[in-house]
């Protein structure tokens, strides 16, 4: 049970249940009136067991009043015997929160009515919304692919000297055999080896050269095929360095391994053999499988 | 939500897209600054380069037979280990021309030719086992490998490729 008095507050009402509350408090203040005196408060003109059930339901909270004017009535002469400083503004505050209680009623009921006039469930618009987010997310990504694609043209072999940068090598500063093959081809005792070696500048950069480790006849010719593009491309797309005599063995300058622009490069290290050196039906050419640093 | 929310979240996922495409060109077919260096540049291309172990004991890790396609393949590349090195052996050579490599890599199956390194390719007659790598670095990094051969174009049968290469196998449990 509230406390009488303090508690009434008409204004705090949103629902049924606020309501009863609010109605016990009073009753409370007017000294707890029976039941058949608020009936007969509410319904002045007509007696019956109906009317004292109706009231009954007010108070406990079941059912909001269908009859502003028969609520009012009945609040009315409660306030009265209860001596409320101002009987007027308490009606007042039980027909607004009659009327909120009512709005309350309606918008539920619309909401139930297909069709009716209130926001229909939200889904439908936002189903297409992730479609659209997806959509945008995919072109513009195509996008961001071709603009790139194209403000980063991929270089051209032709675009450099036939040994690009062309740089000095030694073994001072140590090497690495990246791959090697031997030949010529068809030979059962080969007595050639072409190696594909890479050592690192100061800057840390990985420099590729082709070295003839070993060569019986000083007409062979060692040349390093490098390209832009990746292995089982055709021979077009390989540009040649041709490797020179140095300390007595043949071998081209150094590449970076990946361009100054960043652009990884593939190396192939071979070698040609004179004809008297050929196997009869078999290729001059000795040439390592196409790879680069993997940096 | 509102219109103008709307028009921004388009606009980001416009943004995004485009910054993520150009991302992706860059990471796949692009220019690149170099990686930290790849383990596979601290050793060469056979490794530390030890003596096969052929007449101890020995396990064969994986072996494949050869050549591919040929109507009778009477070959079989091995790759053979002895818990320390691994090395690749060619059983039962019928040709001087025979030829035989393994590769090892630190990965499962790597994809292109960068990630692994190629030791050989040995012709058979410098003998029937290639050096021997150790099956896992100093750093105790375990290593791939496959053995791999080759036979003279007169006994490839109806392939053009006389090579033949067994699985990628790592004898220190490599994961």
């Amino acid at each position: 049970m509230p406390s009488a008095g303090q508690d009434l507050d008409p204004e705090r009402i949103e629902t049924k249940q606020d309501l009863a509350e609010q109605l016990t408090a009073l009753r409370e203040l007017a000294g707890g009136t029976s039941l058949d005196a608020l009936a007969r408060m509410a319904f002045p003109d007509s007696r019956g067991r109906a009317n004292v059930t109706t009231v009954r339901n007010w108070f406990a909270g079941t059912h909001a009043p269908r009859d502003s004017d028969a609520l009012c009535r009945m609040v009315r002469r409660l306030a009265k015997s209860a001596g409320l400083p101002d009987p007027d503004a308490t009606v007042r505050g039980f027909a607004n929160a009659f009327d909120r209680i009512a709005d309350a009623r309606l918008r539920q009921r619309q909401a139930r009515v297909p069709g009716a006039k209130a926001a229909p469930s939200p889904k439908p618009r936002w189903r297409w919304w992730p479609v659209l987010v997806a959509a945008v997310l995919m072109l513009s990504g195509g996008v961001g692919f071709a603009v790139a694609r194209y403000s980063y043209p991929p270089p051209s072999v032709l675009a450099f000297p036939s040994c690009a940068e062309a740089f000095t090598t030694g073994h001072s500063s140590g090497y690495l055999v990246l791959t090697a093959e031997t030949g010529p081809p068809g030979n059962p005792h080969p007595n050639r080896r072409i190696e594909l070696r890479i050592q690192k500048d100061d800057a840390d950069a990985w420099h590729a050269y082709a070295y003839l480790a070993q060569s019986p006849n000083q007409q062979d010719r060692a040349y390093l095929l490098w390209s832009y593009q990746q292995s089982g491309t055709p021979r077009e797309s390989w540009r040649e360095c041709g490797g020179e005599l140095s300390n007595k063995v043949q071998q081209t300058p150094g590449l970076l391994s990946r361009d100054r622009n960043g652009w990884p490069r593939w190396f192939r290290a071979c070698v040609q053999v004179p004809p008297e050196d050929q196997i009869p039906g078999r290729g001059r050419e000795i040439c390592t499988s196409a790879t680069r640093a993997d940096d | 939500m509102s219109t103008a929310r709307k028009l921004a979240v388009l606009l980001a996922s416009a943004v995004l897209g485009f910054a993520g495409g150009q991302a992706a060109f860059l990471a796949t077919t692009g220019p690149s600054s170099p990686k930290p260096d790849s383990p596979l540049l601290a050793y060469g291309h056979c490794g530390e380069a030890l003596p096969p172990n052929d007449t101890t004991s020995f396990t064969v890790a994986i072996s494949a037979p050869g050549p591919v396609g040929h109507p009778v393949p009477n070959r079989a590349i091995e790759l053979r280990t002895d818990g320390a090195i691994a090395w690749a052996h060619l059983e039962t050579s019928r040709d001087v021309l025979d030829r035989l490599w393994f590769d090892w890599s630190y990965e499962r199956a790597p994809d292109s030719e960068p990630r692994w390194r190629q030791c050989g390719a040995q012709p058979i007659t410098a003998g029937a086992s290639t050096p021997g790598v150790r099956v896992a670095d100093d750093a105790g990094r375990a290593r791939w490998f496959r053995a791999c051969a080759q036979v003279p174009p007169h006994h490839r049968g109806p392939r053009i490729s006389g090579t033949f290469c067994t699985d990628w196998v790592s004898p220190a449990g490599g994961t």
